[in-house]
């Protein structure tokens, strides 16, 4: 009896009349309906069963008059399933239990929800706000379907985020959101004593501008892959070719094989060159610019490369739903295929010469530590909880595209520490070239004839249920859709691997030092822009609009001739 | 008058202080102008008295005869020296206890100003008796019942009765030390003068003579705070005591120690010829002094409260003067000649010593005066507050980290060049010239937190909620005149060598004789070694400060070469705090590395507690400092 | 002809060391495989900055008065150095002791100056910074002490003279711990904690920007370039009395070459923690005092 089944069986058992339904539309996922008061209890009990929390969506379903909708998503990463448990609440009581005493990782979710859609959390703890600007007004939930997504409410006046004041026998260091270590706005509110961090207060989404609120007001369907795309300057294709799986699995649309294999060599693209770029940056972080320059050096083999494939260095603008947008040739195939030897030769030489320096050993080694538990129960991913003994990797545990087809290692470390996330992210380095050579070994001997997408067979049916995972370098990125009418989707969510990762972060800086923060915060690689989710920023206005192409010129154009 | 006269005058001054304020009863005005006045007074007619011996060339021998029992008086050189010290401490402190303790409650006023006379009488007693026996007895339980009152009544009783007991109960351990090693000299009389005992210590043994000073070491080094007896009393004592009385704790009882060891170990061992062996001793002196000197210096930077910050410094500063002396026996011994350079160097730093870290707790005054909290981590920024007690205290730490054209530079420079110019032929003598010069680093890394964080910096305003407002006239001039003698050190170098040397020659029986200090030659803008024809080196703290401030002018023109404007902006801190009581760096995570690193140290315990903090007490922002 | 020695000194100092700076970056960028900038750069980035706006945070004259002191302190310093194995005019009035001492204000200055600034981040430099200085101005001054040793004189002509007459053990040992504490010397990686950008933005200068800032970065170039100038004057020993000019080529010579390792072992390292460095530090000390020792006993 397969995972799905047992479960099936345990919820009917275990909640009784409390169970609306329990249905799996495609393999590998368990959609479940329940009743309000049901939720801890079929959340502790997945949770004692083994499963992976990933991350909570919130709805506005009002208009269906099923208030508001909470689905809360799961993973067993051993059985290749994913659980998503969906609650309503009625509009005018939008109360939930929180998850947080037995989820901590959940926290994020909740208040992220509380702010956007105004629900509220029995038990939460932390009832910071998470998501809004500091200035945005009270009682107004941009989330909510009557608010307009280019609001622009007058700002509160005179709010500040009441950070908290440092522990006694502590001084507050401030970080960011402009600061040499962070590359992307966030602001670490970080209690030392002397030169050791004695914990961490996190104010984040400085950045936040509502995509996903554009793609249920303003988008189509196959718009979204090319926003999706721009949540990233890394990453993109892992979230345009998610939000396509998740559309695509929730319309049942199966897409061609030579569009997945075109879409695997992208994503292992990327993770070529994110790793890469992380490894500079983690050499910068420590004061080592000369592994910076090298390393990108080598990273920008790969961006010519991506150029020469797409048009662009970064966001390819290739995947669409149902396929791809381009194909790789012969002619192409042969380019990434030497070019790949290049890689991997000097970053043979690269990481001959970096994990050989005793130096980088005293840095990394013992620093940024988080235990095996500790990492269980803040649900990390990637390569993150992969140096922490975690063999988890959404690629091997949920294959999508054509991952099952190909063979490569998942690199795993158990020292818990930076020097982990390292040797971790070095390893994957190979597998991902080993990966690439194999996909384009099975496109030469497809047939060139194939489509590279699919038509569409009319419009995608409206309240259909889809939820995708894409190994992105940074680890596991989740997107959930829920279909609509008018062409595009009733509620998109995405969620990149930085969500849980972050969290974590206070528990690892604890006990390190000041000079280790840079590195800790930077072993997660931390996508502020892929947590947020930006397009646009007036933080301090609070005011989130899209600027349109000419005022985009008209802005660069200023700047050039220095108005 | 003469100086004996005047030494009279003096005590008798002291005297009447001393009745006027039992008579006045709970006039607290009254008892502060008239204490005030008669101890200053009295503070004339000793340095009159210093000055006379000095200008006189001559010691003068005197006997009391109290009640029967002799009294053997000495006033010598060396003492007139200490006694001038002693004099201008005791003026700068009397003028700003004059202000001070306006804010306390009559019945405490009294009390101190009962106990101050008393106390400075004691000290001009052991820096004249001439004896282990009655006088020095007289003079040390006058010394140390008086100051254990004025440590006892310097903060609520809660906080003062421990530190003050501890520290009655060391000088009284002390004096039984000293008073007993007097017993070990052969056919010892109890009263005879030092220099007879030193005779009759010759025909003691070896061995007697080597306990006698090892007695004597401790006694006298108690007082002094060598490592690790000063460590128990010294801190408690000088923070609990209110800055003014402090400030003479620091200034000039400590220096009594000195000068105790100074007539041990350089008048009354040449008497004991025969049983004193200057090369081990001076290695012992050696030893004890520069682990004095480091240990209390690393001390003092673990410690945000200032005032225990200023009493752990003071060990490490009377470290050097320990070291110093040690290292002069030891050159003597090998009958180098820059032995007169190192003792210098330790007599000028005594003088120095006592100035700046006067003007230091004087400062520590201010500052509690005017914001009522001893707490490092909540001061900052008053410098645009208090604006003229800043600049002073500039003045002291510059002054007291040694740094070029201060006085502390000049005093160094002799002992720590003597060291390493005498250290060519001798290991221990580098080795510890080069911890010394090591220290000195530390003992900037203290004053620069100190300044740093209590004057520049920010904070104060925001974390105490008081007004703060710079002192009165009352608190300023006393640190102004303190300033100014400083200065004097500095730049009349050879004034005060010239001095020393004067006192020396005014003393009969010094250990190293001819000492108008063999290969110190002076020129008129600072000191010179000579070898022979050749230059072995050189200070010159006016010299150096005429560089630098031609340099500087140079610096600015370069500054301004483009016309630059400037505007003050407030500092940034990553675009999303301004600063606040929170995110000021509080002075406990300063050097946290090296603080861990010297660990093994001791001092570890940084907890500061301000008066206010006690139940019960009232907050020192209703202006009561009791 | 002694009062031109100072001079000469002093413009011989301020005219090359930016170069230095040049010369250490372009060899950086060329270990990076970058092109890196001409070497008159930092000529260029001290005018640029000269003609900046002063931004004062903290309101008051110290943090004014700091950068003025600082680079005064290291001018004054050199302006104390021999000049081809003759001794300057100021050689009267002054020695060794008040050469570290003036080396130790500059310090000094620095410190107060980013004290005065409030900013958080310099106050965590100036922490660092000066524990840097309590650990490794000993290592400079045992160098020299171990020229007054073999000389019996604080004079610097004979102190310098002094490190390099006897090559026996205590020189070497001496030269291999001051080519270690160079790098920290000169703050470079891996030991350039006290201003580390990436975790507190450049430490004690965060605030400091325009003419104030030109005069700390003249000064730390003045500095890198007086530790260098020890090394070769005192360790290899070339002052050449009386010929000035060939001297002053042979110095320029090998202060360049020295300039060259530093750049290579600051672009081949990460940087230290302050913990890590304070116990390499504290060997280091150890070892020097191992040096002098020997060179007490004429090894």
């Amino acid at each position: 009896m397969s995972r799905a089944e047992k479960l099936r069986r345990w919820l009917e058992k275990e909640l009784g009349g409390n169970l609306i339904s329990a249905e799996t539309p495609f393999p590998g996922r368990l959609f479940i309906d329940l009743k309000r008061e049901a939720l801890t209890a079929a959340a502790s009990g997945l949770m004692n069963q083994g499963a992976r929390y990933q991350m909570g969506i919130g709805y506005d379903a009002r208009k269906d008059g099923r208030g508001f909708g909470l689905v809360h998503t799961f993973a067993f990463d051993r059985d290749s399933l994913l659980v998503a448990l969906r609650t309503f609440a009625p509009g005018d009581n939008p109360e939930f239990d929180s998850l947080t005493p037995f989820i901590p990782g959940a926290g994020w979710s909740e208040r992220e929800y509380q702010d956007l859609l105004g629900l509220k959390f029995r038990n939460l703890s932390d009832r910071k706000r998470l998501v809004l600007s500091d200035d945005w007004p009270e009682g107004i939930y941009p989330l909510r379907r009557e608010v307009p997504h280019d609001l622009m409410p007058p700002a509160a006046e005179e709010v500040a985020f009441r950070l908290e004041e440092a522990p006694p026998g502590t001084s507050i260091i401030p970080f960011g959101p402009f600061h040499a270590s962070l590359h992307e706005p966030a602001h670490f509110s970080v209690y030392v004593d002397g030169e050791d961090i004695k914990g961490c207060e996190y104010r984040g989404f400085m950045t936040h501008r509502g995509i996903e609120k554009l793609a249920q007001t303003e988008l189509t369907y196959n718009d979204v892959p090319f926003v999706a795309e721009r949540i990233c300057g890394i990453c993109g294709s892992v979230h345009a070719v998610n939000y396509a799986q998740a559309v695509e699995a929730a319309a049942g649309i199966s897409i061609p094989r030579r569009a997945e294999f075109i879409r695997m060599v992208a994503l292992e693209l990327e993770r070529l060159h994110s790793h890469l770029l992380w490894l500079g940056v983690a050499g910068h972080l420590i004061g080592f610019d000369t592994v910076f320059m090298q390393a990108w050096r080598i990273r920008e083999k790969i961006m010519w490369l991506a150029e020469r494939l797409t048009g662009n260095r970064k966001t390819y603008g290739l995947v669409i739903i149902g396929g791809v947008r381009r194909d790789i040739n012969r002619e192409s195939s042969r380019d990434i295929r030497s070019t790949l030897e290049e890689v991997d030769r000097e970053m043979q030489a690269l990481e001959k010469a970096i994990l050989k320096d005793r130096t980088i050993h005293r840095r990394t080694r013992g620093v940024g530590y988080l235990s095996k538990e500790e990492t269980v129960k803040w649900n990390l991913v990637g390569p993150v909880a992969r140096a922490r003994g975690l063999k988890i990797d959404a690629r091997r545990d949920h294959p999508y595209a054509a991952y099952d087809e190909v063979e490569f290692e998942v690199p795993v470390a158990d020292s818990g520490d930076v020097w982990g996330t390292l040797v971790v992210r070095v390893k994957e380095v190979y597998e991902a070239i080993k990966i690439i050579n194999q996909c384009l070994d099975r496109l030469e001997k497809l047939s060139k004839n194939e489509p590279l997408a699919v038509e569409l067979e009319g419009p995608i049916p409206a309240g259909r249920q889809g939820l995708s995972l894409v190994e992105a370098p940074r680890g596991e990125a989740v997107h959930f859709v829920l279909t609509g009418n008018e062409n595009r989707p009733e509620r998109w969510r995405v969620r990149a691997p930085t969500y849980p990762n972050l969290q974590a972060v206070p528990s690892m800086l604890l006990n390190n030092k000041l000079a280790d923060f840079p590195i800790i915060v930077g072993q997660i690689d931390p996508c502020i822009s892929c947590t947020d989710r930006v397009l646009v920023v007036e933080n301090r206005s609070g005011k989130a609009r899209l600027l349109s192409r000419q005022e985009l010129e008209n802005i660069s154009r200023a700047k050039r001739s220095g108005r | 008058m003469t100086g004996t006269e005047a030494l009279w005058l003096g005590l008798i001054n002291l005297l009447l202080s001393f009745l006027a304020t039992l008579i006045l009863g709970k006039r607290a005005y009254a008892i502060r102008l008239v204490g005030t006045l008669l101890n200053s007074l009295s503070c004339f007619f000793l340095a009159w008295q210093g000055v006379m011996i000095l200008g006189g060339g001559q010691p003068v021998e005197l006997e009391i005869n109290l009640a029967g029992i002799h009294l053997p008086l000495l006033l010598d050189g060396l003492s007139a020296l200490f006694l001038l010290l002693l004099s201008v401490l005791v003026l700068s402190s009397t003028l700003f206890a004059y202000g001070f303790y306006e804010r306390t409650e009559a019945r405490t006023a009294r009390k101190i100003y009962l106990a101050l006379p008393v106390f400075i009488a004691g000290l001009v007693g052991l820096l004249t008796v001439d004896d282990l026996g009655p006088g020095f007895f007289l003079a040390w339980q006058l010394m140390a019942v008086s100051s254990y009152f004025l440590v006892r009544w310097g903060r609520p009783v809660k906080l003062s009765a421990r530190p003050a007991l501890v520290y009655l109960a060391f000088m009284e351990s002390a004096w039984l030390l000293i008073t007993g090693a007097a017993f070990l000299a052969k056919g010892y009389h109890y009263g005879d003068t030092l220099a007879v005992i030193g005779e009759k210590l010759s025909g003691s043994g070896p061995v007697a003579a080597a306990i006698f000073f090892g007695l004597l070491l401790l006694g006298f080094g108690l007082k002094t705070g060598i490592f690790p007896l000063g460590q128990f009393w010294i801190p408690g004592a000088y923070s609990t005591a209110s800055p003014p009385v402090a400030a003479l704790l620091a200034g000039i009882l400590e220096k009594t120690g000195v000068f105790g060891l100074i007539r041990i170990f350089f008048f009354v061992a040449r008497g004991a010829e025969n049983g004193f062996s200057p090369g081990l001793w001076g290695q012992v002196l050696l030893v004890v002094g520069t682990l004095t000197l480091f240990i209390g210096t690393v001390q003092a930077i673990k410690q945000s409260d200032y005032l225990q910050l200023l009493a752990y410094s003071s060990i490490g500063q009377v470290g050097y003067i320990i070291f110093a002396l040690g290292s002069s026996l030891v050159a003597w011994h090998s009958g180098w000649p820059l032995a007169g350079v190192i003792f210098t160097g330790a007599v000028y730093h005594s003088l120095n010593h006592g100035v700046f870290k006067s003007l230091l707790f004087l400062t520590g005054g201010s500052l509690l005066y005017a914001t009522g909290t001893r707490d490092l981590n909540r001061l900052g920024g008053l410098l645009s507050f208090m604006p003229a007690t800043a600049i002073l205290a500039a003045l002291a730490s510059y002054s007291i980290s040694g740094m070029p054209a201060s006085s502390g530079f000049v005093s160094k420079w002799l002992m720590i060049a003597g060291n390493f110019l005498a250290g060519k032929d001798s290991l221990p003598l580098t080795l510890a010239g080069i911890v010394a010069l090591f220290t000195a680093a530390f003992t900037l890394a203290c004053y620069v937190k100190f300044f740093g964080l209590a004057f520049t910096s920010a904070g104060a305003s925001w974390k105490l909620k008081k007004e703060i407002r710079e002192v009165p006239a009352s608190l300023l001039i006393p640190k102004i005149f303190l300033g100014a003698v400083c200065l004097s050190q500095a730049f009349l170098p050879l004034a005060y060598v010239r001095l020393i040397g004067r006192s020396l020659s005014a003393a009969e029986g010094f250990l190293l004789p001819g000492v108008s200090p063999d290969g110190l030659k002076t020129n008129p803008l600072g000191l010179q070694i000579f070898d022979g024809p050749a230059l072995l080196a050189a200070a010159a703290p006016l010299a150096m400060l005429v560089l630098l401030l031609v340099l500087t002018f140079l610096a600015r023109l370069v500054r301004q070469s483009a016309g630059a404007k400037e505007t003050v902006v407030p500092a940034w801190l990553c675009g999303y705090q301004d600063l606040n009581k929170n995110n000021v760096y509080a002075d406990r995570n300063m050097f946290s590395d090296l603080k861990k690193f010297f660990r093994w140290t001791g001092a570890n315990k940084n907890v500061v507690v301000d008066d206010e903090e006690l139940p019960g007490s009232v907050p020192s922002g209703k202006g009561v400092i009791s | 002809m002694k009062v031109a020695a100072v001079v000469i000194n002093l413009l011989y100092f301020l005219l090359l060391a930016p170069f230095l700076e040049g010369v250490m970056r372009k060899i950086t960028a060329r270990i990076q495989s970058r092109q890196g900038p001409p070497l008159y750069q930092p000529y260029l980035d001290l005018l640029k900055l000269l003609g900046k706006e002063n931004l004062n945070a903290a309101g008051h004259p110290v943090f004014r008065l700091a950068p003025l002191l600082a680079l005064a302190s290291v001018l004054s310093a050199i302006a104390l150095l021999p000049l081809a194995g003759q001794s300057s005019f100021l050689a009267h009035s002054s020695d060794l002791m008040t050469l570290i001492y003036f080396l130790t204000l500059g310090g000094f200055s620095i410190l107060v100056g980013a004290l005065a600034s409030g900013n958080p981040f310099a106050s965590v430099g100036a922490s660092r910074e000066m524990m840097t200085i309590i650990m490794l101005e000993p290592v400079l001054a045992m160098t020299l002490i171990l020229g007054v040793v073999r000389a019996g004189s604080l004079g610097l002509v004979s102190v310098t003279e002094g490190v390099s007459t006897n090559r026996g053990l205590s020189y070497f040992l001496m030269m291999a711990v001051y080519l270690v504490a160079l790098q920290a010397f000169v703050s470079r990686q891996p030991f350039d904690i006290p201003e580390a950008e990436v975790e507190i933005l450049e430490g004690p200068y965060v605030e400091y920007s325009g003419p104030n800032y030109a005069l700390f970065r003249y000064t730390l170039n003045l500095k890198r370039m007086f530790y260098s100038w020890l090394f070769v004057a005192g360790f290899l020993g070339f002052m050449l009395p009386g010929n000035i000019i060939l001297c002053l080529v042979i110095q320029t010579v090998l202060i360049l070459a020295l300039f060259v390792l530093i750049s290579v072992i600051g672009a081949t390292h990460p940087r230290f923690r302050m913990d890590q460095a304070l116990k390499f530090y504290g060997i280091l000390l150890l070892l020097a005092l191992l040096a002098v020792g020997l060179g007490v006993r004429g090894w």
